[in-house]
């Protein structure tokens, strides 16, 4: 007993100043800023303990073991102490209990902190959620380091390199799992951005459907009555695996002392090392996001911008439109929309046209449908802009969204003016006014809307004037999602679209005009293959059978994004298909730009991306010539990956 | 003399210079060819980061590993002038901190140069990096003289850094309500040149380079002498 | 008859491929003073580790009383008092803080003691141990391996560093405190004309293996000088014993092992010279022999 008090006590002693410095820089700074926070907002929060733990959390446990590792197995202090009676694993549990005490006290202390002050401040339970499972993962990710540090610092005995080496170790911790797929089940930034945990109301426990009770359990808080704690089952995984990494680690570091294992390395290697693993996680990373698809051709549009909200380009033939929605302050910082019209002819000498401002509506020209602008554009008649414009409202009587305005406007862009020569009133064919436009297109001279669940039909006469044919209360675009449930991929195996009239169409072109219509999700079209993508997946279908004016198709392909491509902000706002290739738009802000996937087989592979960082890329069309025209204040004209171009070389 | 004081420290630093070189270099063409996130970001990163990593590695060794080997008592016997000895240590250190940065400003002038970063901004960005770099080595090596190896030596560097940042902090905190006063603030802090570089401010930036200017000037001599000192405790 | 306080057998050791044991027998009386003698790098450190349980051997066996050394680590070091060459204690701690901290490993921890020991080797109790004198230092290490009045100490080069008054001044503290009370004092150095005056037994290890061992008497009186008139080439081949010839001056020295006058005769016989004289040689001369001599090789005049 005496011994291990005594053992105690000198690892106190040694290790005191982390703690102290630990809980100055992670503790005290937090509360500073919370106090300060007070102050001006009579808010006592802090958001930085749970970024400081993330960001520099592992560093500090580093420290901590590498520093009582290697102080006690310099040369001589070894003989000295090994030569008393202490057994090496008294030792070596003592100093890493010790350490670890200090490690985990200091960096948890201020999460719990965070946690309790964001359920008090505003009890937003889901935001305590949050930090819960930082406070979770992550801690068991710090104990992995620890231990990691531990063994590299009974094996290599200097401190210095002892770091150098340990930091090396953390970056693969911490970020191969993200980079390397297969390992994503290990990464903690994957297992957090699940959130795998959650503070919920008991309510909503039951909600999700059977794949996800799967995946989550629940627990009811004893000491809230109707709060439950959800948790995902992926969680166990990961915290399984990092305890029996820290085993690990801690057997081999009592073993190398018994054994007097020694990693001898020198400094400059040491240092080699570290950058190495850098460059080479660094090197994954671009490998896997960065830029390597061919700007051919770039067109500035605008300069001048405001808050650019979305964008949307018609083409045929090298010929188009591109426009803008742009969201302006002005003098009392309210922001005011602004539409704004390019016409362009890539094959010209002086591509794109002098902007043609939409006159300022409310509500505006222009109806927004999800990602697509509810235009309909043809080169037939270049001149002309076909629009769907509505606006709803509160209904008094019964306190829903109703209709109140829905029209199909035809623009004349003549003399380069935006002038609305033509107008349909929608409103009073319309059966139920609840619902807004949800996708518009131009198919063998007819205009189709779909609007608030009612199908119209719009005929073109010569000179562009659509009348209106058919207004027939008619579910288009997706009717049904069933067939086989794929519980690990959570999603249906089977889609069905239900299918505009066929007169004079093809059953591809039906396929094509009702995927169209679909407005709020994010899909294309190509032969009897449809793609659609969200943030969480990429699902490509095969046309099965059509009957009854109802296509079902059948899912052959699924990919979900890499870690990395979440960490990155995978937001799909567009998709063309062609060729068997996927042409998806991420509209994320920092990761923004254009990715290329191949989707001929079951395994859909990214094969290309394009990315103009800082510069929103807002919609993409296909040019006849292969080449992809992507368009925000600038027109990019970009070359299709070399799969893509063998490909198509191929089949011609 | 001085020549051969020169050789030795290039012999002794010079791998570190190409470290600095293969990684940083490397990471701003690679980062800025590859358009994996705003160039700014990038420029940034290598600018200053860079200058805190060349600033922790050179500041490391530079006294610190001639304590723990034991070759100061022997290098301060030699006929030189231990000042002389301090500057030379200084001049070279600072060279090696600086010339991966430079490194950093061509390729990515050559590579990014007004495409979303004026090359202006750029050049102003890797400049203040720079600076960044040599007074963080020269805050460093005064106050972590005494220390007996490079790993303490490093954690004086480390514990510099979060100083200033802590002080940063707390000012901010505590005078929000005057941005000049926080503005001035920087000034006192080498994080001003970094943050000045990046911003309009062109009367602070001045005042920052002379402050820190000022500052260098004496902690150099003080260093110096805490050197020549140092040194002479051990003979 | 009494098992001895210290047996080895048969000990080999390697470290990677350099082979520094190689089959060392040695044994120590109970109650002696043992010298371990060998140049730098012979492997006395490594034999004493290897008594400690700190290396594992390739062969052989170490036995401490009745205690094996690789089997019985904990019990050997709780009876054991060691001292390592230049040995380095945690420098944060005061001497009464290291003092108390190393007894709670000893269930034989003698406080009052070790709180006489503080003062009889003249320690400051509230200094910190990194700022202690060379001197200082190696008395607090007899100390630590003193406190629990252990029946074995093993001294690993203890006065490296000191000055010739510090060394004077340690081995005195050690033969005070030692000889008296029938502690068994191994012994390793390599200033021979310290161990002299105090060892009992001496062994000289040499290229891996014990090459003389004994008591220091029988030692000095073994080993002899015997001074030639030369007489141009001489070859002391077949003649056993020789450890070494040098020309010194008009004489050549011969000393041999195990000096006998049938042995003198020997080699007056196949010098064809007569001897001279007869050298009493110390033991700094006798370790010189058995470590470098030439083994009686050809010499020329």
């Amino acid at each position: 007993m005496r011994s291990r008090a005594a053992l105690l006590w000198k690892e106190w002693r040694e290790v005191r100043w982390f703690f102290i410095v630990g809980a100055a820089i992670f503790i005290a700074w937090p509360l500073i800023e919370a106090v300060s926070n007070y102050r001006l907002w009579q808010n006592f929060y802090s958001d930085m303990p749970s970024g400081m733990v993330l960001l520099f959390g592992g560093f500090f446990a580093i420290l901590v073991s590498v520093g009582a590792t290697c102080r006690d197995l310099q040369e001589n202090i070894v003989c000295f102490w090994q030569s008393r009676p202490v057994a090496i694993w008294r030792w070596a549990v003592t100093k890493y209990v010790m350490g670890l005490a200090v490690v985990l006290t200091v960096l948890t202390v201020p999460v719990l902190m965070q946690i309790l002050m964001a359920g008090g401040a505003d009890g937003s339970y889901k935001r305590a959620g949050g930090f819960a499972s930082v406070l979770i993962c992550h801690t068991f990710t710090l104990i992995l380091v620890y231990s990691l540090s531990f063994v590299v610092g009974c094996l290599i005995r200097s401190p210095v390199y002892a770091v150098i080496f340990s930091v090396a170790l953390a970056m693969l911790v911490y970020f191969l799992p993200v980079l390397v797929p297969p390992l994503e089940s290990f990464s903690v930034f994957n297992i957090i951005m699940q959130s795998p945990l959650e503070i919920t109301h008991l309510a909503f426990q039951t909600q999700g459907g059977p794949w996800f009770a799967e995946k989550m359990r629940v627990v009811k808080i004893p000491w809230a009555d109707d709060l439950a704690l959800r948790y995902n089952i992926d969680l166990l995984r990961y915290i399984a695996f990092a305890l029996v990494g820290s085993f690990a680690a801690v057997v081999i570091a009592g073993i190398a002392v018994k054994r007097n294992w020694r990693l001898k390395i020198g400094q400059k290697l040491m240092f080699w090392l570290l950058g190495g693993v850098g460059m080479l996680l660094f090197l994954t990373v671009v490998f896997q996001l960065g830029s390597n698809l061919k700007c051919v051709r770039q067109m500035p549009v605008t300069s001048d911008r405001g808050m650019s909200a979305r964008a949307a380009i018609a083409c045929e033939d090298s010929k188009g439109l591109i426009l803008l929605h742009d969201v302006w302050l002005d003098e009392s910082s309210t922001g005011r929309d602004k539409y704004r019209l390019w016409r362009f002819d890539l094959s010209s000498a002086e591509p794109i046209s002098k902007e043609i401002v939409l006159p300022v509506q409310v509500p505006p020209m222009i109806s927004w449908p999800g990602n697509k602008a509810a235009i309909a554009w043809s080169a037939e008649q270049p001149q002309l802009l076909y629009a769907v414009r509505d606006s709803q409202s509160e209904d008094k009587a019964d306190g829903k969204l109703k209709l109140n305005a829905a029209e199909l406007l035809t623009i004349s862009l003549a003399d380069n003016e935006a002038v609305v020569t033509d107008k349909i009133d929608l409103l009073p064919h319309i059966e139920e006014p609840r619902g807004l436009c949800e996708g518009m297109c131009i198919c063998r001279d007819r205009i189709f809307v779909n609007l608030s669940g009612q199908l119209f039909i719009f005929e073109l006469e010569t000179d562009g004037k659509p009348i209106l044919k058919s207004a027939t209360k008619k579910r288009v675009g997706i009717c049904g999602e069933s067939g086989r449930r794929d519980a690990s991929r959570q999603t249906f195996a089977t889609m069905s679209i239900g299918l505009v009239p066929g007169e004079g169409l093809s059953v591809q072109e039906q396929l094509a005009v009702s995927v169209e219509l679909t407005g709020y999700r994010v899909m294309d079209i190509e032969g009897d293959i449809v793609v659609e993508t969200n943030n969480d997946f990429i699902k490509v279908f095969r046309l099965k059978e059509v009957r009854d004016d109802i296509a079902t198709l059948e899912m052959f392909g699924y990919r979900s994004p890499t870690a990395l491509e979440r960490l990155a902000d995978f937001s799909p706002g567009q998709v063309f298909l062609r060729d068997g290739f996927a042409y998806i738009l991420n509209k994320s802000a920092d990761f923004g730009g254009l990715t290329v996937y191949d989707i001929r087989g079951p395994q859909i592979r990214r094969v290309g991306h394009y990315a103009v960082p800082n510069e929103r890329l807002l919609a993409i069309a296909p040019l006849p010539d292969g080449n992809i025209l992507v368009g925000g204040n600038k027109l990019h004209i970009v070359a299709p990956p070399k799969a893509a171009r063998t490909y198509k070389a191929q089949s011609n | 003399m001085i020549k051969a004081l020169f050789w030795k420290e290039w012999c002794e630093q010079r791998w570190k210079l190409a470290y600095g070189c293969v990684i940083l270099v490397g990471f701003t063409l690679i980062g800025l060819r590859s358009r994996l996130t705003p160039d700014e970001f990038i420029v940034i990163f290598a600018s200053a980061g860079g200058s805190i990593l060349m600033a922790l590695l050179v500041g490391m060794g530079l006294v610190a590993t001639e304590k723990s080997e034991g070759s100061l008592a022997m290098l301060l016997a030699l006929p030189v002038r231990s000042w002389k000895i301090f500057a030379v240590k200084m001049v070279m250190g600072a060279l090696v901190c600086a010339v991966p940065i430079v490194g950093c400003m061509a390729v990515s002038l050559a590579v990014a140069g007004g495409r979303e970063m004026s090359a202006n901004r750029i050049a102003v960005a890797h400049l203040g990096g720079i600076s960044f770099s040599v007074i963080m080595l020269v805050w460093m090596v005064a106050f972590s003289i005494r220390q007996p190896n490079e790993a303490r030596a490093g954690l004086v560097g480390i514990g510099v850094f979060m100083g200033w940042v802590f002080f940063v902090f707390l000012f901010v905190k505590v005078f929000y309500k005057r941005l000049d006063l926080v503005l001035w603030g920087l000034v006192i802090t080498p994080l001003g040149i970094l943050q000045f570089a990046a911003s309009e401010g062109q009367m602070h930036t001045l005042w920052a380079v002379i402050v820190q200017a000022v500052m260098l000037i004496f902690l150099l001599l003080w260093g110096g002498y805490r050197f020549g000192k140092e040194g002479r405790s051990k003979l | 008859m009494n098992e001895p306080a210290i047996k080895i057998e048969g000990l080999h050791f390697s470290y990677g491929r350099k082979k520094v044991l190689r089959g060392v027998d040695l044994e120590v009386p109970v109650g002696s003073i043992f010298g371990f003698l060998g140049r730098n790098g012979s492997g006395k450190t490594t034999t004493i580790k290897i008594l400690l349980g700190l290396l594992k051997p390739d062969a052989g066996v170490c036995k401490i009383g009745s205690l094996d050394s690789q089997k019985d680590v904990m019990k050997v070091r709780q009876s054991v008092g060691y001292m390592a060459e230049d040995q380095q204690m945690f420098g944060w701690m005061k001497v009464t803080q290291i003092i108390k901290w190393v007894g709670s490993f000893y269930p034989g921890w003698d406080e009052k003691f070790a709180r006489e020991l503080v003062d009889l080797l003249e320690l400051p109790r509230d200094t910190r141990v990194k700022n202690l004198s060379k001197g200082q230092n190696s008395r607090l290490a007899l100390l630590l391996a003193l406190g629990h009045r252990p029946k074995i100490v093993i001294l690993d080069d203890p006065t490296l560093g000191l000055d010739p008054i510090a060394r004077k001044d340690f081995l005195r503290y050690v033969i005070g405190l030692l000889q008296s009370n029938g502690v068994t004092v191994f012994f390793s150095s390599h200033l021979l004309y310290e161990i002299e005056p105090v060892a009992d037994y001496v062994a000289i290890l040499e290229d891996g293996v014990i090459v003389k061992t004994g008591k220091t008497d029988e030692l000095r009186q073994s080993v002899k000088k015997i001074l030639l008139r030369s007489a141009g080439d001489i070859e002391f081949g077949g003649v056993g014993g020789i450890l070494d010839v040098a020309k010194m001056g008009e004489r050549i020295a011969v000393t041999i092992e195990d000096y006998s006058e049938a042995k003198r005769e020997a080699i007056e016989k196949k010098s064809g010279c007569a001897a001279v004289d007869e050298v009493d040689l110390n033991l700094d001369e006798i370790f010189e022999a058995f470590v470098i001599g030439n083994r009686g090789k050809k010499v020329k005049v």
